[in-house]
């Protein structure tokens, strides 16, 4: 048995990938414009991040096929070991430790580490895959295999980030054909759980959920981003207000607005046209993903893509959701779209992932 | 074999599940863009107003108060800039290096002022306060020319309440300061808002209305932490209407010279229309102290002065009338016929009820009393049994009638009722009956009774004008900012239903107070000209405060000297009436008062 190389490369992903990534650039100029701080504008440093996101995307791409299938546990024991490592020397900023500094570069293993997770439950799963479907049993071992990343990031503390972890897993097992039956049952205990974890949560993220049910309550505290952010978009209207003349925006009003706000800036600027195209943008992408899962014949690949569109989806609606006031503020960052280099890498990596994975046909 | 191959071919299950996250994606995505709509279409104008309330303040520009004029059109009040020093914290680059560069200039305490400017950097440091107020435009100028050697400071102005005259008008027009929650409650419909300066006292307050301007306003971008951006638009205020007095300023200010180094009060009015030409308490205050914020000191200063500055002694001072009563008493026994004008009492000097003595203030009596004698000679006897003959309860009635417990209705605020003896009134504040002892006292305007000066110069009025109670009136008219008229007119009370020639009677008796060689008002004399007055002494009963030093007590054991009248006799113009704490007798003491005013009046008048 041996993979081959089908002839076709996928390149509308990559494409929308580029599109997207271009219109965050714009963007960081933007939610940026009203700091004159020194050094390198931001926009500039997310377009750097673009082109070494581009070149890690077809290094990746252009890898031989079964080095993911191979390397799969390794490469997830080496992000655990890079998750253990940030806790132990990681750079705090902004009361959370979730950076890793390399020389210049601080870089965010809870990032990249998406895409390795992806692919050492893609590979259980396509090991242990039987027509007869799954049981809770059997979802054991890659239990495990999300607790020890969820743990390990919920430290730091970055809940959102560790919460994708398990959506992702939740989702690759149902494409896995966790049974029907499994799945109500895990319904039911997530149920039970949401008190428990309520009990876990620190002061901050439970003021958080508590501001997203009435922000309105503490506009000036925790409320504050939430209304901020739907003034900011609501106000951008039809037609938006125009490239660097949004108040909300330029006059400081938004938080965190060349992050996880980045969307409410580009919402006020352009208006609602361009944040419908943006929003079509990123649900072809997605569709595309789901697409080419459906299409490749290996059941590794098309369960890593499907981790990777599932992915995608989680982490794209809930930004959105959370800068439309319908989500507590969670941090996580919209992709392509929000300044970041280690997301930009990341979501560089998982496409180079998908280009190099749905290439692969099998003979025997 | 069989089942590796299997397992490499698409699994129909995984495929129909990966179709439901297809489909789940395309529903997700629907509903986001719901909502993008809604924020972004449905409630635009809603989130848009939101995004401007967040980047527009509005910024007041105080509208300068309107002028206030006396009867000839001299300013009494009007508005001057004002300059300060103000600090922006967030601004200042080197705190101490600058303020010493400052100290040259303006004189300040460097560490507390260093300390304010920490304390506001915490609290807003985008925000300005004030360092020093009142610059000259010396300093304004120096501080101008160097300003890029303190950043963070600048010169603001503001255009300040003047009062041109200072403590000749302060009774008159009271003073202002920054609105209180219950200033904006009641000037609301003003326009009236937090920062703005109102009167506090006097016509100031009274005429809120007219000279309270509209303030203009600033529309300014702010960013997230309150920084000014830009001047979006502005609006000029518009300054407050104009207010004309009835005020003669010269008069007020011949009032103000008789009573130089005295407590007391002038109050001249037109007995006719209610017409206030004087109104004039003696200390008085300069009011602009309160218009640039008066310090806790200056503030002390006049609370604790026993001769009590700030107390508005024309509407609030409470005298005992003395014998300025009599005639009103003499009146109304003629009215009502207790006794004819024929009527005699026999003055022996001293005089009996129960065990008490009373004495005249003539030792030796003036003999056989009729009316006339007794109102020109002021005879005390004649009047007690005259009281006594008509009883308390027509003395309080008709000193009712004259209003001598109910203020006058005069435009200034916070006026003081009198206080009129009554059975009733000894009942309910001392617990004990009446004794023909207390008419005795009463009949000479002494015990119970309490009244304003300007209460006895209305009621006097109402004895030279047929009988009618006026209200005085310190306004002409005011004209609002907006050109709405507001005249003040002659307004009466209520006319007293007295026959004309019983008050004839008594008018010319008056006029022999004066006039008559026997007459108590000698002094008041004005010799080409008819006048009309009576003299008065009101007892001090006792020292107005505890632990008044040895040297004062004798001043404070002296009697109140009144002296009220009217000019010219036949046809009264004006009515003034005078009082002198502890001044003494109101014969040689209010009198000459009365009568410098008099002249001054007429003087003027011939001036034109």
């Amino acid at each position: 048995m041996r993979k081959i190389i089908s002839g076709k490369r996928e390149v509308i992903l990559p494409f929308l990938a580029f599109i997207i990534s271009c219109v965050g650039i714009v963007n960081a100029h933007s939610s940026t414009y009203y700091y004159a701080h020194p050094g390198i504008q931001i926009y500039l440093k997310q377009a750097i991040w673009l082109v070494a996101g581009l070149i890690v995307m077809i290094a990746v791409a252009s890898m031989k096929e079964n080095v993911f299938e191979e390397s799969s546990y390794v490469l997830y024991a080496f992000f655990v070991v890079s998750l253990i490592f940030v806790l132990v020397f990681g750079k705090a900023f902004g009361g959370s430790k979730r950076w890793l500094s390399l020389g210049p570069l601080n870089i965010q293993p809870s990032e990249v580490g998406k895409i390795f997770f992806v692919l050492a439950v893609s590979r259980f799963f396509s090991d242990r895959f039987t027509v007869s479907g799954m049981e809770l049993r059997d979802l054991a071992v890659p239990f495990l295999m999300t607790l020890v990343p969820f743990v390990l990031i919920a430290y730091q503390p970055d809940l959102g980030t560790a919460g994708l972890y398990f959506l992702i897993f939740i989702g690759v097992a149902v494409v896995a054909r966790l049974s029907i039956k499994s799945m109500v049952k895990l319904g039911v205990s997530g149920l039970i759980t949401v008190p428990l974890l309520w009990m876990m949560m620190k002061g901050y993220q439970k003021e958080r959920v508590v501001s997203f049910m009435s922000p309105e309550k503490d506009p000036f505290g925790t409320g504050y981003h939430i209304i901020q952010s739907k003034i900011a978009i609501g106000s951008g209207g039809f037609w938006g207000k125009g490239f660097l003349n949004g108040t909300q925006g330029q006059l400081r009003f938004l938080p965190e607005q060349h992050t996880d706000f980045a969307f409410s800036v580009l919402a006020e600027e352009w208006g609602f046209v361009i944040c419908l195209v943006m929003i079509l943008l990123f649900l072809f992408f997605i569709l595309r993903l789901f697409y080419l899962s459906m299409q490749v014949q290996d059941r590794y690949s098309s369960f890593v893509i499907s981790g990777i569109g599932i992915y995608f989806m989680v982490q794209v609606f809930i930004n959105f959701a959370m800068v439309m006031g319908l989500f507590p503020v969670v941090g996580v960052p919209l992709p392509f779209v929000s300044y970041g280099g280690s997301s930009m890498i990341a979501n560089m990596l998982a496409v180079g992932v998908v280009i190099n994975q749905s290439r692969t046909r099998f003979i025997l | 074999m069989i089942q590796r191959i299997r397992q490499f071919e698409r699994d129909p299950e995984v495929n129909r599940r990966l179709r439901v996250f297809y489909v789940a994606a395309i529903v997700i995505f629907f509903l986001l863009t719901l909502r993008l709509y809604y924020l972004q279409v449905i409630k635009y104008r809603h989130f848009y107003s939101l995004s401007e309330e967040n980047r527009v303040r509005l910024r007041p520009v105080r509208a300068p108060r309107g002028l206030i004029l006396d009867r000839n059109g001299e300013i009494l009040a009007d508005s001057k800039p004002a300059f300060q020093l103000v600090c922006t914290p967030y601004d200042v680059v080197d705190l101490e290096g600058e303020l010493r560069f400052l100290l040259e200039i303006v004189d300040m305490d460097l560490k507390e002022v260093a300390e304010k400017i920490q304390q506001a950097k915490k609290d807003n440091p985008f925000g300005s306060i004030n360092i020093a107020t009142d610059l000259t435009y010396e300093q304004v100028s120096a501080i101008e020319t160097n300003l890029e050697q303190v950043p963070g400071f600048s010169i603001s102005y503001e255009a300040r309440r003047n009062y041109p005259l200072g403590f000749l008008v302060a009774h008159a027009l009271g003073y202002v300061g920054e609105s209180s929650i219950d200033d904006l409650k009641n000037f609301k419909d003003f326009g009236v808002i937090f920062g703005d300066y109102v009167g506090k006292t006097g016509v100031e307050r009274m005429m809120e209305g007219v000279l309270h301007g509209r303030d203009g306003v600033r529309r300014l971008e702010v960013d997230a932490l309150g920084r000014e951006k830009k001047e979006l638009d502005f609006k000029n205020p518009d300054q407050g209407g104009i207010l004309y007095l009835n005020l003669d300023i010269e008069m007020q200010r011949e009032a103000a010279r008789l009573l130089e180094g005295d407590a007391g009060a002038i109050f001249a009015m037109n007995p006719k229309t209610g017409e206030v030409y004087v109104l004039y308490s003696s200390p008085s205050y300069d009011p602009n102290l309160f218009a640039r914020g008066i310090r806790v000191k200056e503030w002390n200063a006049l609370l604790n002065d026993r001769k009590k500055p700030l107390q508005n002694r024309v509407i609030q001072g409470l005298y005992a009338p003395g014998s300025t009563i009599k005639p009103i008493i003499a009146l109304f026994s003629l009215q009502e016929g207790f006794v004819s004008t024929e009527t005699e009492f026999y003055c022996p000097g001293e005089f009996k009820v129960a065990n008490s003595k009373f004495r005249c203030w003539k030792r030796g009596g003036h003999g056989d009393v009729n009316m006339w004698k007794a109102i020109v000679e002021s005879c005390d006897i004649y009047f007690y049994n005259l009281g006594l003959t008509s009883g308390i309860n027509n003395i309080s009635r008709w000193s009712i009638l004259f209003g001598l417990n109910e203020g006058t209705g005069i435009d200034l605020p916070a006026e003081k009722k009198g206080i009129v003896p009554s059975r009733a009134l000894k009942r309910e504040r001392f617990g004990q009956r009446w004794f023909h002892g207390d008419t005795v006292v009463a009949s000479i305007g002494q015990g119970y009774f309490a009244i304003t000066p300007q209460e006895l110069a209305v009621a006097y009025s109402a004895l030279v004008n047929g009988g009618k109670l006026v209200k005085p009136m310190l306004v002409r008219k005011g004209i609002t900012h907006e050109g709405d008229e507001r005249i003040h007119e002659v307004s009466v009370r209520r006319e007293l239903l007295v026959d004309q020639e019983k008050l004839t009677l008594i008018k010319k008796a008056l006029q022999a107070v004066v006039e008559d060689r026997k007459g108590t008002g000698r002094r008041a004399d004005v010799l080409d000209m008819g006048i009309g007055g009576k003299t008065g002494t009101a007892q001090v009963v006792s020292l107005p405060e505890k632990g008044i030093p040895e040297e004062e007590v004798a001043y404070y054991k002296k009697d109140h000297a009144w002296f009220v009248g009217f000019a010219p006799a036949d046809d009264p113009e004006i009515c003034v009436a005078v009082i002198v704490e502890h001044g003494g007798s109101g014969g040689e003491v209010a009198a000459p008062l009365f009568r410098a005013m008099v002249r001054r009046y007429f003087s003027l008048k011939e001036a034109g």
